[in-house]
């Protein structure tokens, strides 16, 4: 091994620091999934009769379809009936404020770094915490209450705002879009629910951590986001789960709506664990992301820095159906050891005068293969859309690949499309013009990992960017060469 | 289609030692059948659909007509040519080369004269057990045309191999071939030209297979100009050895200005580097009008270090025509250093007209650089405002940035005779004289 082989190993291979577990008593739902798992998950969460029929419709779709099979990704066969469709932390009294929470939790929490005394007095970030299926609690949730804003978890809006949920949960992402999605649609647990009434700017970042805990279990969490309009909201999702060998299922779905003149800032930073060196363990993550743009003027931004998971497989998309909407995504997606991600975006535009840019920037490294998968849809109604895409690929080392899959169907003559992608690894005159203004190999190459990720952090919240940044050198911990 | 029925009565160009390789063949094409769209490589082409049911594949009608006649004397005086009626050979309108260390021949011919040669290499570059169309080619090939360039032999004329289509049958579904192998050191420019001479609907796959051997050199350019009312499966599959190269230019116009443009083109094109410092060059022009169709995809497989490549596609679609794009550069895990580009562009002039373009990467090796940028739009409202600004009718301005727009992938046509008769070729079919 070369002097370069060992730094990229340093930076590359750090070790997953959320592997833990909490020791805090849990239920679960019986192993396995038939139509008794639903009605046992809907009773539980004393949901209307409504939401178990919704449930159902999308069970039922689900027995029918079959597990897609034209992902850029291998995994052996998921066994369904083998996962605990629900697992909660046992709830003993009600919580009124944070000093009601479980210690364990609590100490999760401050593993996790989630820095709520902090934020509070910084008066930054309102939290929502589900562990497994049930989310612990909501921060701040008094001070949105003021200005009309809900903000909570959703089995709660299905009780207490049920008219909105009814009119907006499946809208942009239906029970039988997909296989996973309908999955989740029938066994989905918790999540979080975010309304923003009209003219309102959401004065804070809104937050979900999520966390697997339990052993066997899948986790199925569902967020849905309304912007009305004129209104805006930041929304952050981090994600962590402990150290285990065998590989854990976690399938969520996520649907964002913007109003006229509304726009959704949604950013994720994604560190599920990843597996071992030797590609043991992991979650799988197959998540459906998907953001309408229904009024005029509207936005919707994601932003994803993707680190974890033994496999990511997920496109958050963008629908244009709003004269002179704009979407955009911002990726960085580095997988290292034996990960694999398969992901990207689908941008329809449908609308007059819309917009979409894509950047996107993949690092793969160890024995990994990293697949950027895109979609550019001009339909005939959208006169003058734009679409601008830019996938960058970077390779370090020899046994990883480094895939680009985009879609561009365009029907419509006033549209302009552009898509640029590139492959390489870190040049060595690069390298060689840091060397030789004193920085060492290992500086070097995470700076220039860092600026080649500089368009996507740079949209990301600020103590996010700071989180993701450090994520990055942890996970290409060894591998730099 | 019945495939077996068939299958006994074509006749072919095989001899009977090779009856194993095509009954391969056919237990693949069996297994493959029709692609429909739900196959990835066939997702933006309803070939299913298009295909009639009932074609027949031993059609063995080869009249010469007046339309054929015409043409013929209307083209520039070739050289070499050889010429095909439905996939039958003609000598009598053939000029067959006599060089030393050149050898012209049909496949037909070819099978029972140089079995050894034609044996080693035939049916080794097309997979015909997952491509569905060289599947059926392999089985049915009626005959084509067969070239062999022996080490260190410079061919300076180019050679024309001429496909014509004057069917009156029209469920018949001509198989051709062609093999061209070139030893080390030698180097050879041809054409494949493909007419639909005929005034009804042909359908026609035709398979190509080339071995550029160390240091060879071939320039291909495959020529569908006249191909309207036709349903054309165009395959050319290349190897490249060491220091080798390969250029290939395929050039589709759905329609003479005359035509109905009722076309669906389908053109896969690879080229597989697999020796060391090997070349390739692929180049496309396209353009569809009225219903036409035309899909072209493109392979090129880095197997080897060191070895570079280009790609670029350009289409003009107008009226309802539908374009398709689909480039592929593979880097396998052993070639480092590797320098691969790809550059599509495709010009929208009508509201009608639609593309699906999904240029692709897929990399395993580290030490490398490749790109691809893909394009889609309308012509740039500067220019043609300063053309009209200095009188010139909208519709000349269209003209002649579109020429300009399409010129360049002539440019890069490597043999000196086709490139001119490409480049009078677009004048026409944009109708600009100068």
């Amino acid at each position: 091994m070369s002097d370069s082989d060992k730094i990229i190993d340093e930076v590359v291979g750090n070790d997953y620091k959320y592997g833990f577990v909490t020791n805090i008593e849990q239920e679960f739902a019986e192993k396995g999934l038939t139509e008794n798992t639903v009605r046992f998950i809907s009773a539980k969460k004393n949901e209307p009769e409504w939401m178990l029929e919704w449930r159902l419709k999308a069970f039922r779709a689900w027995e029918k379809m079959e597990e897609p099979t034209w992902q850029n990704v291998h995994f052996p066969k998921i066994n369904f009936q083998d996962i605990i469709y629900y697992a909660a932390p046992k709830k003993k009294k009600e919580i009124k404020s944070l000093d009601d929470v479980d210690p364990e939790i609590r100490a999760t929490y401050d593993k996790l770094g989630i820095p709520i005394q902090e934020q509070k007095l910084l008066a930054g970030v309102a939290v929502d915490y589900v562990m497994d299926s049930e989310s612990v609690i909501t921060t701040f949730r008094e001070s949105l209450k003021e200005k009309g804003i809900i903000f909570c978890s959703i089995s709660e809006a299905i009780r207490e705002h049920g008219t909105l949920v009814r009119k907006y949960l499946g809208s942009v992402v239906p029970q039988r879009d997909n296989y996973y999605a309908a999955l989740n649609s029938a066994v989905f647990s918790d999540g979080s629910f975010v309304y923003i009434p009209k003219g309102v700017r959401c004065p804070m970042e809104l937050s979900t951590y999520f966390r697997i805990n339990a052993e066997n279990t899948g986790q199925f969490e569902r967020t849905l986001i309304i912007a009305d309009e004129g209104s805006y909201v930041s929304y952050l999702e981090g994600c962590t789960a402990p150290m285990r060998d065998e590989n854990q299922l976690h399938a969520a779905v996520v649907e964002l709506i913007t109003h006229d003149n509304a726009e959704i800032k949604y950013s994720t930073v994604q560190n599920w664990y990843p597996g071992d060196k030797e590609g043991k363990g992991g979650i799988y993550n197959f998540v459906t992301k998907r953001g309408m743009c229904k009024g005029v003027n509207s936005k919707i931004s994601w932003t994803q820095v993707e680190t974890g998971s033994a496999i990511t497989w997920k496109y958050p998309s963008c629908i244009l159906k709003g004269d002179n909407s704009i979407g955009e995504f911002y990726s960085v997606a580095v997988t290292n050891n034996y990960q694999q991600a398969d992901t990207g975006t689908k941008m329809i535009h449908i609308g007059k005068n819309t917009r979409s840019r894509i950047v996107s920037k993949g690092i793969s490294a160890g024995k990994s293969q990293n697949s950027y998968r895109g979609l550019v849809q001009v339909h005939g109604t959208a006169d003058n859309a734009y679409n601008f895409s830019q996938c960058d690929s970077l390779l370090i080392g020899d046994k990883c690949g480094a895939h680009t899959f985009p879609y561009l169907e365009i029907k419509n003559n006033t549209g302009k499309v552009e898509h640029e992608a590139t492959t390489s690894k870190i040049g060595e005159d690069l390298l060689f013009y840091c060397n030789q203004r004193g920085l060492t190999d290992e500086e070097a190459v995470s700076m220039i990992i860092n600026g080649y990720c500089k368009e996507v952090f740079q949209h990301l919240p600020m103590e996010f960017a700071v989180e993701a940044q450090k994520l990055l050198s942890i996970s290409l911990e060894g591998s730099v060469g | 289609m019945e495939v077996q029925k068939e299958f006994e009565l074509a006749e072919t160009a095989f001899t009977k030692e090779s009856l194993p390789l095509r009954k391969n063949a056919l237990e693949a094409f069996e297994k493959l059948g029709i692609p429909s769209m739900r196959h990835e490589e066939w997702k933006y082409t309803n070939i299913k659909a298009k295909l009639k049911q009932q074609l027949s594949l031993t059609t063995t009608d080869s009249q010469v007509n007046a339309a054929v006649k015409n043409y013929i004397a209307s083209l520039p005086p070739y050289a070499f040519r050889l010429t095909f009626l439905n996939g039958v050979f003609h000598p009598e309108l053939s000029i067959v080369p006599d060089l030393k260390g050149v050898t012209v021949c049909s496949l037909k011919e070819a099978f029972a004269h140089h079995t050894t040669l034609v044996e080693k290499h035939f049916g080794k570059l097309v997979n015909y057990s997952e491509e569905h169309f060289a599947a059926l080619n392999t089985a049915f090939v009626t005959d084509g045309a067969f070239i062999h360039v022996q080490r260190n032999v410079i061919v300076n004329e180019p050679i024309y191999i001429q496909y014509f289509f004057t069917a009156t049958d029209a469920n018949a579904f001509t198989q051709t071939r062609n093999l061209v192998i070139l030893e080390e050191g030698a180097s050879l420019q041809f054409a494949e030209d493909f007419r639909n001479a005929s005034n009804i609907n042909v359908q026609y796959n035709h398979v190509a297979e080339v071995y550029v051997g160390k240091n060879a050199k071939v320039d291909v350019a495959k020529l569908q100009l006249e191909v309207s009312n036709a349903i054309g499966i165009h395959t050319l599959e290349s190897s490249v050895e060491r220091d080798g190269r390969f250029s290939a230019a395929t050039i589709t116009f759905s329609s003479p200005n005359t035509g109905t443009g009722n076309a669906l083109i389908r053109n896969n094109v690879t080229a597989r580097l697999v020796g060391e410092n090997a070349h390739a060059d692929l180049n496309g022009l396209y353009f569809g009008k009225e219903t036409a169709h035309i899909d072209n995809h493109i392979l090129v497989d880095h197997v080897a270090p060191n070895c570079t490549s280009n790609q670029l596609y350009k289409g003009v679609l107008n009226g309802e025509a539908t374009g398709v794009f689909n480039g592929k550069i593979f880097v396998k895990p052993d070639a480092q250093k590797t320098n691969a580009f790809q550059s599509s562009k495709a010009l929208l002039l009508s509201n009608e007209a639609s593309i699906n373009s999904k240029p692709q990467l897929e990399i395993f090796a580290d030490d490398v650089k490749c790109s691809h940028g893909a394009a889609i739009g309308q012509l740039d409202e500067n220019a043609l405002f300063y053309l009209m600004a200095r009188g010139i009718t909208k519709e000349e301005a269209t003209q002649i940035l579109t020429y300009a727009f399409a010129h360049e992938v002539v440019d890069h046509v490597h043999s000196q005779p086709i490139r001119q008769f490409l480049c009078d070729k677009l004048k026409d079919e944009l109708q600009l004289n100068f």
